[in-house]
């Protein structure tokens, strides 16, 4: 791996301050795995740092053909990366000035994903929660879910999970399409009044819909999935070997968004014997382990596969770069 | 007339194949190596090492600034014997040259890693009298030409046949008395500049951007002080060693320091946008090189 220009595909606006990005790159999309991340570099020599952006897509040209229900693929996704960033400052804003046809220079994709531990295998449910420009990279995860269930190929195969997402807006939700495509419900909460079916924080959501949830009994408490195919997918895993190799657990949650979201998610799955991947975000100088700058406490969880350095100080934490030793960790081991 | 370069030096007895370095605190074996094979430069310097672990400042730890960037890491490292097996060790399998980069809180601290040093298999130690980001210790010796002085003559006591270079301060009066001061001292070589201190603050906030409050400036913004450092230093010692370093991106930047005096030049920053730039800056300073001889200049 190394930094490249890639050709811009598209760069366009999908909600407010929100853009979505594509750009052609075969060999990244076809490595890349759920909650990686790409470094962007900007044009000019004044702004040096990189903009880490995590992967909301990776259309590799065989993989989205293996499943139909994993959506669309069109010869224009073949082959391309896609990430969705919010403008908050110079940087972004001077991505989001970036036009198709340009091209941007990237280093990925870099970091632990989601699914990227020792002895992951399919779990027979996944909760998604997901706030603001946290939720693209979940999708991600969705359809790559629904890529690896039963296929073949490297793939993990296995039933399919039921994915359930929980996404938490601030204004209009967006991207919901998208999560239908590939996940089986899709709730979605707003922090502005009607502009969701649910008023309130995404833990407020999960509360409401599944408030009784624990690690090792999937309930129907969200509800009847949609469609039949949902039950038809389940009925393969009933052995129990999910529970066995993955951590555990029937149910897998993956989180993405704001700190404070992040740190609620734990606390509700932490209560409830639910393992969590989380990804956190860290200033970074170098985005892939050189420097140190990205350091994040983590406390020891010794029935976890974990990454990177194990705790020595006598209070049980250690220091962990994010962007190589995460940027996904458990939930059980930030130190919040 | 210009000067004329080999590609290779010769830095107080260490061959190098190249002129080009990886500064301290931009290099890790494990995740840089990925990137390019540290036999490929002149020297790999690792990142500064104490005796015991220290485990550096809180975030955010960097920030942006105009061509530049501000960092206070806090000289986090796994301590000497974590250094010795898992930094030092795969360099040294992997055939690269490799520079120490020593730090203590107390002259006693500096003392142990160079003991401990003095019998590894390592080729250079930096003595780290300039970091900017640590309460004691660090700069605290780099910014009087007597207490550095006195630390480099422990110093060399300790380090057996190691050549001791000596890492300098921008963040004082006068560079060329301190560097006058080692080297009476018994340094071998000197390594300049270290980062410049600054500070950005956050406008929505009003409070410094980095947890630290401080921190060390560096990138191509710093790139004309320290050339102009090496060249002042080059002036007042005109034999000693000197690893250039500030603000290299390119081949081009690594030759103006060579010209303003420098034996070597090290690659810090450019190494944080670009996992790969020491060996590209290498390449680029060594077509240079061979067009200066190929044209006589
Ligand atoms: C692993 C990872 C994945 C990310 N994925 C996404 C994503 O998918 N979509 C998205 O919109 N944003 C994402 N971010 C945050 C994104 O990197 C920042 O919002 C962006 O760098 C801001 O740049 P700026 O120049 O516009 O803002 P400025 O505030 O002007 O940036 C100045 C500096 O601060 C850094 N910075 C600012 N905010 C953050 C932040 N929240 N996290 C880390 N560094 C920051 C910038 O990289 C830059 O070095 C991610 C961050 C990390 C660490
Ligand atoms: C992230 C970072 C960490 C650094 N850590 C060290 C260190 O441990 N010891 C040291 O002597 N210098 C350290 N430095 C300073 C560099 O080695 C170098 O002197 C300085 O950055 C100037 O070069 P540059 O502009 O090419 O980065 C660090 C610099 C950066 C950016
Ligand atoms: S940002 Fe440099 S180590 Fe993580």
């Amino acid at each position: 791996m190394r930094k490249e220009s890639y050709a811009i595909v598209s760069n366009a606006c999908v909600a407010d301050g929100v853009f979505e990005m594509r750009i052609a790159a075969p060999e990244m999309a076809a490595g890349a795995t759920p909650g990686q991340f790409v470094n962007l570099y900007l044009p000019g020599g004044a702004m040096l740092l990189p903009r880490p952006i995590s992967i909301a897509g990776a259309d590799a040209d065989e993989g989205a053909a293996t499943d139909p229900s994993a959506g669309a693929a069109t010869d224009a996704d073949a082959g391309t990366v896609t990430l969705t960033y919010a403008v908050v400052g110079a940087g972004t804003a001077a991505l989001a000035a970036m036009r198709a046809g340009e091209t941007v220079d990237a280093l990925g994709p870099l970091g632990i994903g989601f699914f990227d531990y020792h002895g992951f295998v399919l779990p027979r449910r996944v909760l998604l929660i997901g706030g603001g420009v946290g939720i693209p990279p979940l999708r991600f995860a969705a359809k790559w879910l629904r890529g690896q269930a039963g296929g073949g190929g490297d793939s993990a195969g296995g039933a399919a999970p039921r994915i359930d997402a929980f996404l938490g807006f601030r204004a209009e939700p967006w991207y919901l399409a998208e999560f239908e495509a590939v996940c089986d419900q899709v709730h979605a909460s707003s922090d502005t009044a009607g502009a969701a079916p649910f008023h309130g924080n995404v833990v407020d959501l999960l509360n409401a819909r599944c408030a009784d949830l624990t690690s090792n009994e999937p309930t129907e408490a969200g509800g009847e999935p949609a469609g039949e195919s949902a039950d038809a997918r389940h009925s393969g895993s009933s052995d129990g070997s999910a529970a066995e190799g993955n951590v555990g657990s029937d149910i897998l949650a993956l989180a993405c968004g704001p700190r404070p979201m992040l740190a609620a998610a734990a606390a509700w799955c932490a209560a409830r014997g639910i393992p969590l991947r989380t990804s956190l975000e860290e200033r970074m100088g170098c985005g892939y382990g050189a420097c140190a700058a990205c350091t994040c406490r983590m406390r020891a969880v010794p029935h976890l596969p974990t990454e990177g350095p194990k705790p020595q100080t006598p209070d049980g934490t250690v220091r962990k770069k994010v962007c190589a030793h995460g940027p996904v960790f458990w939930g059980e081991e930030v130190v919040w | 007339m210009k000067k004329q370069f080999d590609v290779g030096v010769d830095i107080c007895g260490v061959p190098w194949k190249n002129r080009i370095a990886a500064a301290s605190g931009t290099y890790n074996f494990r995740e840089s190596s990925r990137y390019y094979d540290p036999a490929e430069i002149g020297c790999i310097t690792t990142k500064g090492v104490s005796p015991e672990p220290w485990a550096g400042n809180e975030t955010p730890k960097v920030a942006e600034t105009p061509g530049g960037m501000l960092n206070a890491i806090g000289l986090a490292n796994r301590g000497l014997k974590g250094y010795l097996s898992h930094d030092l060790k795969p360099l040294k399998d992997a055939g690269a040259t490799v520079m120490a980069n020593v730090v203590g809180h107390t002259t006693e601290e500096y003392c142990a890693v160079a003991e401990g040093l003095a019998d590894s298999d390592v080729d250079l130690l930096e003595l780290n009298i300039s970091c900017p980001n640590v309460k004691e210790g660090g700069i605290a010796f780099g910014t009087d030409p007597r207490t550095a002085a006195a630390l480099v003559r422990e110093v060399k006591k300790r380090s057996g046949r190691k050549p001791v270079l000596v890492k300098l301060s921008p963040n004082v009066t006068s560079i060329t008395d301190i560097a006058k001061a080692v080297c009476d001292a018994g340094a071998d070589g000197l390594s300049l500049i270290n980062t410049l201190i600054g500070m950005r603050i956050d406008l929505k906030t009003g409070e410094p951007v980095l947890a630290n409050g401080t921190g060390g400036l560096s990138g191509p913004a710093i790139h004309p002080v320290a050339i102009r450092m090496v060249y002042e230093v080059r002036k007042a010692l005109p034999s000693i060693p000197i690893i250039g370093m500030g603000g290299v991106m390119t081949g081009a930047d690594a030759y103006e320091f060579l010209l303003a005096g420098a034996d070597a030049v090290a690659v810090g920053t450019a190494a944080l946008l670009d996992p790969a730039a020491p060996p590209r800056i290498a390449r680029e300073l060594e077509t240079i090189l061979f067009d200066n001889r190929a044209n006589g200049v």
